[in-house]
């Protein structure tokens, strides 16, 4: 069976729920109705459907992975701003920046002021956002020098910087750190 | 009772020789505005209104902010240059204002809001020109806007304007029917669900007068939703083509 697609209009019927479940871009009103401008993409065979965004909002939401810089650190929290945001297409601007909080349970790790982070939105009550970086994957992307402010280089475990040759830990990112 | 220059209404023809339950001619363009996140252009004959969307964005000052949804900000504004007669002051308006509030409470029900917790989403609308029904075209624009810059929302508003001529219920107000009209009654319609979300209304109408101009209403509203349609899949030419295959 083939996969047809259909492009809709906010308030257009998708599909029945009889017939399909639509996962994304939609809302139950009787009927499913897509909520976005986008294209419906209908999968006949597991009768599920997703309404693809034609624009996205560019807004970070609950799971999704920001990259942000940590603007301070206090004794309860540690501040970002978010800039990015990974999606399907990669890694794109966010055209409003938003202010975040890491709380520390979430930190799992040393992060310093003025670091480059990749982590993941945990909360779904809007900005600041709660973030967290627990997981390997998530951390520090690019690390300042707490001394001169050079960005710092990987040496084996550690970090260290090329201007002043001041040595630190962070919680890397493995495979993110640039 | 002001006498119009010209009569409104002879043997079923309105002064701009429409019929009464026809509307003006309707354009609409999407993606005007390059800067704002969505944008739409809206034009009911010689009322022409540009809204441009921006957001969902962080609240400022924070203590605004909504704890379980976002808000919404709309400024209606008639250009200096819009009007006809003089030059309209630049200063928003007690009527401005109150439009403003009025579109934003239209606009409202049709968004989920509560997607966006304490964050804002700013729709601005000008009037580039003014001919009656500003407030409706306005309507049109600031949903075609949202739905262009991608903000959820449970159908596109479409806004239409009725009015009271001789008695006769007539649809789309031109600045004219506006200014000397009986009755002027401006409707917010969700063509998809069925469902309004503006009515205001002024004059004497009576019980039938009402019911009919609610029909022609949904009528308008209808030819516009179609108007819409069209236009956003214009400006979305490549992705529409890309489903047809």
């Amino acid at each position: 069976m083939q996969i047809k697609r259909k492009l809709v209009l906010p308030g257009e019927e998708v599909a029945a729920p009889e017939e399909y479940l639509v996962e994304q871009g939609a809302y139950l009103d009787g009927v499913f109705r897509a909520s976005v401008l986008g294209r419906a993409v209908y999968d006949p065979k597991a009768h599920t459907a997703v309404v693809e965004p034609i624009r996205g909002d560019n807004y970070p939401h609950n799971g999704d992975i920001v990259y942000c810089v940590v603007t301070s650190k206090g004794v309860r929290a540690l501040s970002a701003r978010c800039f990015a945001k990974e999606s399907k297409n990669g890694v794109e601007d966010l055209k409003y920046p938003v202010t975040a909080y890491i709380p520390p349970q979430l930190v799992d790790g040393r992060v310093g002021v003025g670091d480059y982070i990749r982590a993941k939105v945990v909360s779904s009550h809007g900005p600041p956002f709660t973030l967290s970086i627990r997981g390997p994957s998530f951390g520090v992307i690019r690390a300042i020098c707490p001394r001169c402010g050079s960005a710092m280089r990987r040496r084996g475990g550690q970090l260290v910087c090329p201007n002043c040759g001041a040595v630190d830990a962070r919680k890397i990112a493995v495979g993110f750190y640039v | 009772m002001k006498q119009p220059p010209v009569p409104l209404l002879v043997e079923g023809k309105r002064a701009d020789g429409r019929a009464p339950d026809q509307m003006r001619e309707v354009k609409i363009e999407v993606g005007v505005v390059s800067n704002a996140d969505g944008s739409a252009m809206v034009s009911y004959g010689n009322t022409v209104a540009v809204a441009a969307v921006y957001g969902p964005r962080e609240m400022h000052p924070r203590h605004l902010s909504l704890p379980d949804r976002a808000v919404m900000r709309v400024r209606y504004h008639m250009a200096p240059f819009s009007t006809k007669d003089e030059r309209k002051s630049p200063t928003p308006s007690r009527r401005e204002i109150e439009i403003s509030k009025v579109l934003r409470e239209a606009l409202e029900p049709a968004i989920f809001l509560e997607q966006f917790p304490r964050s804002r989403i700013d729709v601005f609308i000008e009037i580039v020109q003014a001919d009656g029904s500003t407030r409706v075209a306005s309507l049109t624009a600031a949903s075609l806007a949202l739905a262009d810059a991608g903000i959820p929302m449970r159908d596109l508003v479409i806004g239409v304007s009725v009015g009271l001529i001789n008695g006769v219920v007539v649809l789309d107000l031109n600045g004219l029917e506006d200014n000397y009209g009986e009755g002027d009654m401006p409707i917010g319609y969700m063509p998809n669900l069925g469902r309004f979300v503006l009515l205001q209304l002024d004059g004497a109408w009576t019980r039938e007068q009402f019911a009919e101009a609610l029909k022609l209403a949904i009528k308008g509203a209808e030819y516009v939703y179609g108007k819409a349609r069209e236009a956003l899949k214009a400006k979305y030419f490549e992705v529409a083509e890309e489903v047809a295959k």
